[in-house]
């Protein structure tokens, strides 16, 4: 009895954990945990890992929208990317994920590449059943599997950077916590990229995808970055956005704004920017996502360059707040 | 998707998009000089309000047919009336106001400054392929666009036919979703006058969509595509390499035909398109530049890549004053009008003039 017992524990706790740490061709691979970890649709979630340095790894969140409701949650709404297609990784090779430009600060890292197709920022375990047809808000079971995947696959490095773009940026500081605890003697680095969560006070998207933590929508993402670089004062923690990026702003007008989006944004990077271990770069203009765009190494503002930045928060001395004025 | 598809086939089986009759269309000869409007009974835009063409009489031996840009939707976030991704009406164009590049005939560096030209104007947010009336929204925000793209621009080069019968100098051309439109209907236009000298000529617009991204089947482009086009699957056309293979059946149809095509490296609108598709921002110039390396294995397919992020030179002083490699846009262009033997340009470092 006590055998079948033992066996019962260890088959459950296979169960829990389907997905060993295995070898890694060069170039990204996938890798499909299977269980509930599902996009939008029920198909099945795949990440990405790519070989690099044992000793240096980034983890990277994908943006790719959002869906709350019958109307952004319609099949082909086109307000979220709803499926992981084959190679998806292969489309990145700008900006961090640039091979061949020697400035490339993330060069030479391993990379595990958190894919995004559940519409609900990473933090949803939920499937929902709107008018418009069924929704599986499985971000945060996805991204727990990643985790995990990844806690295996690299369990010692030094220096590990978690970002993400848009929604990822969300993602990224949403799961910062339970990544700062498998790596505690690592030095870390979080970068929101163009997600700064300017989110009016009565939306309520994650409720709807059944997001667990706390995730009250007035200030979710100011509270999130406040808790988790509290908790680890010597991880480091950064924003980045545009003035006027018209994604951030297209979402927040349908989710029903409030005031100016710059404005809001302001107020939010205003409330963070005193502490020790957070920096914010806020440049001009309208575009959203840097870190994977060509702009990473081209962009300035208040004449400091955005790379340089970048590099200074993930490996040198603290950089300082850059905030283009009047923009 | 597939529930989309099956929605937009009932819509086709009730014949809501048949021909456009051509009886009260005036004749070329009743044009005025200069720029006449001409309003198409029973064709509609995307919003259901008219539509009609353009033409700019010329020399008749000469004739522009010019498809015109203006955006595209494929989806509520793309179609909705405040995002307003793409022009739903056909007010303004390229010939109205003071006349700008390609379109300026006061110009002496102007190769087609004499041209007849033909401008199918553009309204329907489905890059002049649409077939299909296709619901987006829920709820009680649903609403329809009359993705009417190919009929429209079918009624316009049916008049176009039959009043310019007989000319010896022709370019097919269009600018951002007009590109498209160029060399969708390229065929169809080329069958009409064989044996004439011709150009067909993409401005700023290269295809370059995301493997999930389904547009084209959602416009039901099927229904309107060349009749040499491979055989499509289950209906479906295969949306990622659908411009490429455009050029491929185009070109090998009419091998005495120059196809050519014109972007920016890091054209802005283009990219801002590939986003909405759930594309990787970064990852549109080198996927452009992947595209036109796949044209350029065919043997009469030339293009000129530019440096910087502008969208389409065609109607914009960039017509003159471009340079890349030290040639100049303009008599890279004049040349193929001359029907010349021409070069692919190509920008080496191209954030900036080089």
């Amino acid at each position: 009895m006590r055998s079948i017992v033992i066996l019962m524990i260890f088959l459950a706790l296979s169960a829990a954990a389907p997905i060993a740490a295995q070898d890694l061709a060069p170039g990204w691979n996938p890798i499909t945990p299977g269980g509930s970890a599902l996009c939008a649709r029920g198909t099945p979630y795949t990440f990405y890992a790519r070989p690099g340095d044992p000793a240096k790894l980034l983890i990277y969140f994908q943006g790719g929208g959002a869906c709350w409701n019958d109307e952004t949650c319609a099949p082909g709404a086109g307000w979220f990317d709803e499926i992981v297609v084959g190679g998806e990784a292969d489309n990145y090779s700008q900006g961090v994920f640039d091979p061949n430009n020697g400035e490339n600060p993330l060069a030479g890292y391993s990379a595990v590449m958190v894919t995004y197709c559940t519409g609900d920022y990473h933090t949803g375990d939920r499937r929902v059943e709107y008018a418009t047809g069924a929704v599986e808000h499985r971000g945060a079971v996805n991204a727990a599997a990643a985790i995990a995947w990844t806690a295996r696959q690299f369990p010692r490095p030094s220096q590990v950077v978690i970002a993400g773009c848009s929604a990822g940026a969300i993602g990224s500081i949403y799961h910062a916590p339970a990544i700062l605890r498998r790596y505690a003697n690592a030095r870390v680095t979080q970068f929101g990229d163009a997600g700064v969560g300017v989110i009016p006070p009565a939306w309520g998207g994650f409720d709807v995808w059944g997001a667990r933590r706390n995730t009250t929508p007035d200030q979710v993402v100011t509270r999130l970055y406040r808790a988790a670089a509290g908790n680890a004062p010597r991880a480091r923690f950064g924003q980045y956005t545009t003035a006027q990026d018209s994604v951030q702003t297209t979402y927040y007008t349908i989710m029903g704004a409030v005031n100016a989006w710059t404005l809001e944004m302001n107020a939010r990077i205003d409330t963070l920017v005193g502490r020790a271990n957070f920096r914010a770069y806020v440049a001009p203009g309208g575009e959203h996502c840097i870190a994977e765009s060509g702009r990473f190494y081209g962009e300035s503002a208040n004449g400091v360059r955005f790379r340089d930045w970048f590099a200074a928060l993930v490996g040198g001395d603290l950089p300082g707040n850059v905030r283009c004025e009047g923009c | 998707m597939k529930k989309l598809l099956t929605f937009v086939m009932i819509l086709l089986l009730c014949g809501a998009i048949g021909a456009l009759a051509q009886d009260d269309l005036p004749t070329r000869a009743e044009l005025t000089d200069g720029v006449n409007y001409i309003p198409v009974a029973g064709a509609v835009c995307a919003r259901g309000t008219p539509y009609q063409f353009a033409v700019r009489t010329g020399d008749p031996d000469k004739l522009m047919i010019y498809f015109q840009g203006g955006g595209a939707c494929w989806s509520d976030r793309t179609c909705r009336v405040e995002d307003s991704r793409f022009d739903d009406s056909t007010d303004t164009g390229e010939l109205s106001g003071a006349a700008v590049g390609a379109f300026d005939r006061d110009n002496p560096d102007n190769p087609i400054a004499d041209y007849s030209v033909v401008v199918v104007m553009y309204c329907t947010a489905d890059v002049h392929v649409g077939a299909a009336d296709v619901r987006y929204g829920a709820a009680d925000t649903r609403y329809t666009i009359n993705h009417h793209g190919a009929a429209n621009a079918i009624a316009v080069l049916d008049w176009t036919f039959a009043n310019y019968p007989n000319p010896d100098h022709l370019i097919i051309t269009g600018s951002s979703a007009g590109a498209y439109g160029a060399i969708y209907h390229a065929p169809r236009i080329l069958s009409q006058y064989p044996g004439v000298p011709a150009l067909v000529f993409g401005d700023a617009g290269i295809g370059v969509t995301p493997e999930a991204w389904q547009g084209v089947d959602n416009w039901n482009g099927g229904a309107n595509q060349p009749d040499a086009m491979p055989p499509t699957v289950e209906g479906a056309v295969n949306d990622f390499t659908y411009s490429d293979d455009l050029y491929a059946t185009a070109s090998a149809s009419f091998p005495d035909v120059i196809f050519a095509e014109y972007t920016s490296a890091a054209d802005s609108n283009q990219v801002g398109n590939y986003f909405l598709q759930f594309g990787v921002p970064g990852q549109w110039a080198p996927n452009a530049r992947a595209h036109l390396e796949t044209r350029s294995a065919l043997a009469n397919f030339r293009y000129y890549l530019a440096w910087g992020d502008t969208h389409t030179i065609l109607p914009t002083d960039l017509f003159y004053t471009m340079q890349v490699n030290g040639v100049r846009f303009v008599d890279w262009f004049a040349a193929l009008v001359a029907g010349e033997p021409v070069e692919t340009v190509a920008c080496q470092a191209c954030e900036s003039e080089s």
